[in-house]
Formats: C-alpha cells, structure tokens, sequence
C-alpha cells in the first residue's frame, strides 16, 4: 500500500494515465480511497479523468465522493452521444438532482435543449436505473416542458391509465418528434406507474384554462425549488455566495461601501 | 497565486487550477495588504475562498458544457476581472483603501460593482451589433422615393467597420482589442481580457465613438444611398467611403450627394491637397459645413464634435494616400 506522505497527485495521474490498462489498475487499485480521490481531483482534464475512473471494477463509490462539477464535467464529455448513460447510474439520487441543477439551468432559466439532451442519455439507461432517477424528477416540471411535444387527445385519461389501457403507442397521444416519443417509451418501461402520472400531468396541462399563466406558475415554482436547494448545499460547504448574488446591480450613482472602523457586526460583511 | 494555494478542500474544484492575474488591482491589493500586514491572516484564507467561490458560481450559472475548458478559463477570468474592477472602483485605485475595503466589505461586492459597469458597455455593444447599419429601403419606401426595386442595393450598410466588429464581439466576453481611443478603430490587438478601470474607461469612450457616428450618418439624407454605384456595403469602410464622396461632392459640385468615382476624387484630391495635405482654409470650410448641417438637424454637441473629428481624419487619411500613391 503506498503511503500518504509520498503522494503527490498530480504526478500519480499522469503516470497512472501513461501506463498499460492492466499497470494502471493494479497501481491505482493499490492506493486507498482518499488517495484516489485526490488524484482524480488533481486530474483537471474531463477525458483523463474518465480513464482514471475505469481503472476501479466498479468506480460507483468514486463518483458519488467526487464533486458532482467534477463527475458533471465527464458526463458533459459525452452528451448528446447516448455513453453518458454508462455513467449515470453511478450517480447517488442526491447527486442527479445536484447535477440537473446544474446542467439544464442557465442564468436563472431552465435551457430546453440541455434538458432534451440529458433526458436522451437518461433514456439510454439500464431501465432499473431510468426508475431510480425519475422519482427524483419534478414532473409537473417535466410535463410542461414536454408540453407541445406530446400531446395527450383523450379526455378520458385518467380512466385509460386507471384500466392500464394507455401506453406510449396508444393513439391518444400525438408526438412532436422522434426524440418525445423515445423519451416516453423509456419512462413507460422502466416505470408504468410515472408514464401515469406524466400523461395526467399533460392532461391537465392540456385542460387548463390559461396554460400560459400555468406555465409560468410551474417555472416560478422550480425556480425557487431549486434555489431553496441550491442555499442549502452551499450552505453546507461554507459557500454563502448565490446566484441572485452575482446578477444583483448596484447603484453606481450612490455606491455605499462598508468603510466604517468600529462597525464590525454589519450585514453584509464576510464572515 | 493560484485559487488553491490556500485552500485544503476541493469545494472549488473547477476553479482549483486558476490564477490570479498579477497585472490585476485586486491581485496588488492582496499583495499589498500582505505586505502591509493590513488583512488578519486568517481573513485572507476568506478572501481567496471567496473569490474562487464567485467563480466557481459564474461558471456553474454560465456554462452550459463544462467540460469546455476554454469557456472555463473566461468565465474564471471574467470574474477575477469584474472583481478587480469593482475594487478599483470602489477604492479609486488607492491600494491602501482597496484592502480597507476588501476587509470590510463581501468581495462579491466588488463582483457586482464591477458587473454593473461592464454591464453597459455590453448592452450598448450588444445595441450596436444589432442596429449599427443603415438598412435598405422598403419596397414601399422605394415607391416613394420614385427608384426602380432592381437599381437598389438590397444590402445593409455596416456603419461600423471590420475591426470595430472585432472590438464589439470581443466586448461581449469580457474583452477588448484597443489600447487607446481611435476616431475609427484601425489598430487593434488580439482580444484580452480588460486588467484595469482606464481601459474601461477608453471602451466607454471607443463605443461612444461608434454611437456618435450612427447618429451622424442617419443625419445625414439617405434618399440615394442604396442606390450608388458601386454600392456602398463592398467597401471595407463604407461610411468613410459615403463621408469621402460628400466631401468631395460638395467641394467640386457644391451639392448633397454621395456619389465617388475615380475621375472625380482626383479632381478632389488635386484641387484640395498640396503635398498629401489638405488646404487649411478648404479643411476649415468643410468642418464648419458638418457641424453647421448638424446643427441645423438637432444633433446633440457630441455628435457635433465626433463628426467634425471623423471629418478631419477621413480628410487626413485622403491626404495619407495620395502621398503613398
């Protein structure tokens, strides 16, 4: 076993990734946990990083001690090319949520074409694994971004899927493309229970009066969800800097900084 | 100094591998404090934290692929950048001010000062990239104004120029391609990232340069520029191009017209300049006329003074040329 006083991570990882498959295994399989982790954290390109998880038979613990940035930056090397689903279902459920809280917002908005990309990888999944990270879905949120994708004609849904009469192929529900009805394939095999409440979702979405003001709600809502979330994981790790934080303007005109000597208690200082 | 340097967890870890900019006012405040013993030990460990934390959030709130380290490395140096500008606004440059208030104060403080300032010079950038051309007449209009569709340039007319585009696009990620306020930008770097207030300052005025040349042109009668011939939008600097052939038209046929060709230009340029330079006296009658035109169509003094300048160097480059001829 190597000892943790001559590690230096970085030099480990670059030989680790110079060496034959078999040589890097059994070196790196040879250093602890700890070790390991700090090598792959010293590993800042996304590609290396990912060799240095495949030289564990099964990096699961790995991925879920990594930083979730860090896993996200591997997974972000694959998108779009269905092989982030290998990776995927290593990720802990708190995890998935952190990434997706991540991946498909930007600048305070939920960007539609990286959550299309991840619910593509997320179809590619082993269906045990699709089940595991649905339930840690917001379908409501899903529904309305899927909303105009899917369309659901019936207005006896609710008794359909009660009598499990309805699945993806039924002719009550209308496809936009291609990629909503693979998307709905997958969520109904590896989950008939939420394909269920998905299309009841849409249904209702469909049914409302103002589905504008509807939509808006729904986003207002997973909006403040996730920075409820966002606080207290940063809050955890001593981070007390937010979003809101960084978009905020100030006054120019009448800029006030904190310049008084014995104010030591005042709001907006440090620590 | 490095963002990890001082930090033993890997909260940051995108951020881990980052520098501080040396050139940078908030990287001399911390050297300083340090040198001055003027920030506690333990609250510069805080500092660098939250600094690294400022990034690390620009980056997971702007990046829509992480693993693209070259988007990576901007959204770090932009918030370094924004930092440091807030700091040197809020302290006037004074180094011993600036620690005093990085003790004081949240560093993300000096993030949003920073962000506020740049922030208008994107948004007027952004504005520029959008609506800096003279657009083609509609058919309607072109009813009006009598021409036949097939005799128009359908092209818009770019009032910026290449470079200028260069220096706009670079503006939206943070950076810049000048070093010193031109009349039209000629001389241009490779994009950086800004360091310090007065290059900020020399944006506000190069975009003001830009603006004050819009409201110039669209001054200007624009019944039979579409309609020139060769048509304006070929030229790599068209409203130097469109200022020439009002110039010229003036001095030789006392009109308004745009009109350039070859023969004319020499007429111009053997009437108007003795020795690759202009007549004084024809120089002076022709920035009276501009600003006395201008005046008379409600221009605000700043266009006033831009257009006379631009006047004077589309004159002084004339001159350029004819001596290189």
């Amino acid at each position: 076993m190597n000892s943790p006083k001559t590690l230096v991570p970085r030099s480990e990882s670059k030989k680790l990734l110079s060496l034959p498959t078999r040589e890097a295994e059994q070196l790196f399989q040879s250093f602890k946990k700890q070790q390991q982790l700090e090598i792959l954290s010293a590993t800042r390109n996304p590609k290396s990083r990912e060799q240095l998880y495949y030289l564990v038979p099964d990096c699961t613990e790995l991925i879920q001690e990594s930083p979730t940035e860090d896993v996200l930056q591997v997974l972000d090397t694959m998108l779009g090319t269905g092989l982030a689903s290998v990776l995927l279902p290593c990720l802990s459920n708190e995890q998935f949520e952190e990434l997706l809280d991540i991946a498909v917002w930007h600048n305070g908005k939920i960007d539609e074409e990286s959550l299309d990309l991840w619910l593509f990888e997320l179809s590619e999944c082993e269906r045990d694994d699709l089940r595991r990270f649905l339930r840690e879905l917001d379908l409501r949120l899903l529904a309305i971004l899927l909303h105009g994708r899917i369309t659901v004609k019936s207005q006896y849904t609710a008794m359909f899927l009660e009598n499990e009469l309805m699945d993806p192929g039924s002719p009550a529900i209308d496809y936009a493309d291609e990629r909503a009805r693979a998307i709905c394939d997958a969520i109904w095999e590896a989950d008939h229970e939420v394909f269920g409440m998905l299309i009841n979702e849409l249904s209702d979405i469909d049914a409302a009066d103002n589905i504008e003001t509807e939509l808006a709600a729904v986003f207002d809502t997973a909006k403040v969800e996730r920075s409820e979330r966002l606080t207290a994981r940063d809050k955890e790790t001593g981070i007390d800097i937010t979003e809101a934080d960084l978009m905020e303007k100030v006054d120019l005109e009448s800029l006030t900084l904190d310049e008084d000597d014995d104010d030591d208690e005042l709001d907006d200082k440090d620590e | 100094m490095t963002m990890n340097s001082t930090t033993k967890t890997n909260r940051f870890s995108l951020v881990a591998d980052a520098t501080l900019d040396s050139r940078l006012f908030l990287a001399q405040a911390l050297a300083h404090g340090d040198t001055l013993d003027g920030i506690p030990r333990e609250q510069v460990d805080t500092l660098y934290q939250n600094i690294a934390a400022i990034a690390h959030k620009l980056i997971t709130m702007k990046t829509r692929d992480l693993s693209d380290e070259s988007a990576l490395r901007t959204h770090i140096q932009t918030a370094f950048t924004l930092t440091s500008l807030g700091l040197e606004y809020g302290s006037k440059g004074d180094l011993d001010k600036a620690v005093y208030l990085l003790c004081k104060n949240r560093v993300v403080k000096f993030f949003q000062i920073g962000n506020t300032l740049t922030e208008k010079l994107l948004e007027r950038a952004r504005h520029l990239l959008d609506n800096g051309a003279i657009l083609p007449p509609t058919s309607d209009e072109e009813r009006t104004l009598g021409a036949n569709y097939t005799d128009m340039e359908t092209e818009s007319i770019p009032i910026y120029t290449q470079t200028e585009l260069e220096f706009l696009k670079a503006l939206l990620t943070y950076r810049t391609t000048i070093r010193t306020l031109q009349v039209t930008i000629r001389e241009a770097d490779f994009p950086r990232a800004f360091i310090h207030l007065a290059e900020v300052d020399t944006i506000d005025q190069q975009l003001a340069c830009i603006e004050n040349r819009c409201h110039y042109v669209h001054a200007l009668p624009q019944e039979n520029l579409f309609a020139l011939d060769p048509p304006l939008s070929i030229f790599p600097n068209p409203i130097e191009q469109l200022t020439l052939g009002l110039i010229v038209n003036l001095v030789l046929y006392r009109q308004i017209d745009f009109q350039l060709d070859v023969d004319t230009r020499q007429d111009f340029q053997e009437l108007a300049y003795v020795d690759g330079e202009i007549r004084p006296s024809l120089q002076q009658q022709l920035l009276d006329w501009i600003s006395q035109y201008l005046e008379q169509t409600h221009q605000p003094d700043s266009v006033k003074t831009y257009a006379v300048t631009y006047w004077d160097d589309c004159l002084r480059i004339e001159g350029q040329r004819i001596s290189s001829e």
